[in-house]
């Protein structure tokens, strides 16, 4: 089988491919923003009165790893029905969503490493980490974080195309939904 | 993906041969060679033509049910594509891999008799 993984287009196409991929990743995340803006204006007051809703601020890396960005880590507690549901839709990442916008953040990525820390178990190249408001490992069967999740994320940043993005990026959801829902 | 299993002493071979993807990883996950936590196992993957981000997964798991971490799944044969999928994921940091099946079955049975 000649190139199946078409590995020697990766070089070669990173640039042209860069784009329509920017373009696809924020039109999705409009759309989410679209869906998620009901539920997110109706449950964030809630749930932060409630005390399920912190947040706090933290550096990681950027994308180009020479610099760091600023990023709200939400911590939502799931004790009540509320909570869950707001588990469920992500709520917790809409906000990151906007950073799609600015390029700061891919639709879904790698998951965002803390500017304190090398990534783990990482290779030099370009193609190892790009930092996403979902991850590819959510999207997966493979534990959502740690060096078993990096070799997850770094076969698709190599490997996925924009399209095959927004059905991984579908996965993610729904797995984080089932994950919630169950939990 | 047709998987064919023998055996060397106490330690398995299990050769692959065809895709290792999303369809095809649940029958190597669920291969009673890799699901025994104690039996060493060499996949040969010389007729592995793809591999995808499931195959890995599959492989990943069961290095992770094995008691010997390190070694309770040793790869070998690996053809230049799947070998490069390996090196971009930095997998190959996982397993031990070798390049002739005879030497991975060798070296496993060392492991065992030193109990590492």
């Amino acid at each position: 089988m000649e190139d199946p993984h078409l590995l020697s287009g990766i070089q070669q196409n990173g640039l042209w491919a860069a784009l329509p991929r920017k373009i696809v990743h924020i039109f999705s995340a409009l759309i989410m923003i679209i869906i998620l803006s009901v539920p997110y204006i109706l449950f964030w007051p809630l749930l932060r009165l409630g005390g399920n809703w912190k947040s706090t601020t933290a550096s990681w890396l950027a994308g180009n790893r020479s610099s760091t960005i600023k990023l709200a880590r939400i911590e939502l507690k799931t004790s009540g029905a509320l909570a869950t549901i707001a588990a469920a839709l992500s709520l917790d990442r809409f906000a990151l969503l906007f950073r799609v916008f600015s390029g700061q953040l891919s639709l879904i990525g790698s998951t965002p490493v803390s500017s304190d820390q090398a990534p783990e178990n990482a290779p030099t190249g370009t193609l190892a980490y790009r930092p996403g408001v979902f991850s590819y490992a959510e999207a997966e069967e493979w534990p959502a974080s740690g060096g078993d999740a990096a070799i997850v994320e770094r076969f698709h940043l190599a490997h996925s195309s924009p399209l095959s993005d927004i059905g991984l990026v579908i996965k993610a959801f729904i797995n984080r939904l089932q994950e919630k829902s169950t939990a | 993906m047709i998987i064919t299993e023998t055996s060397n002493g106490s330690i398995a071979i299990v050769a692959l041969e065809g895709t290792l993807d999303a369809l095809s990883a649940p029958e190597l996950r669920n291969n009673r060679m890799v699901i025994d936590p104690d039996k060493m196992v060499v996949i040969d993957l010389e007729k592995v033509d793809f591999i995808d981000s499931s195959g890995l997964g599959a492989l990943v798991g069961a290095l992770r049910q094995k008691h010997h971490k390190t070694c309770g799944i040793i790869l070998t044969c690996m053809n230049g594509h799947v070998r490069k999928v390996f090196e971009i994921t930095n997998a190959q940091k996982l397993f031990h891999i070798f390049d002739d099946t005879m030497a991975a079955v060798e070296y496993a049975a060392n492991q065992q008799g030193t109990g590492k």
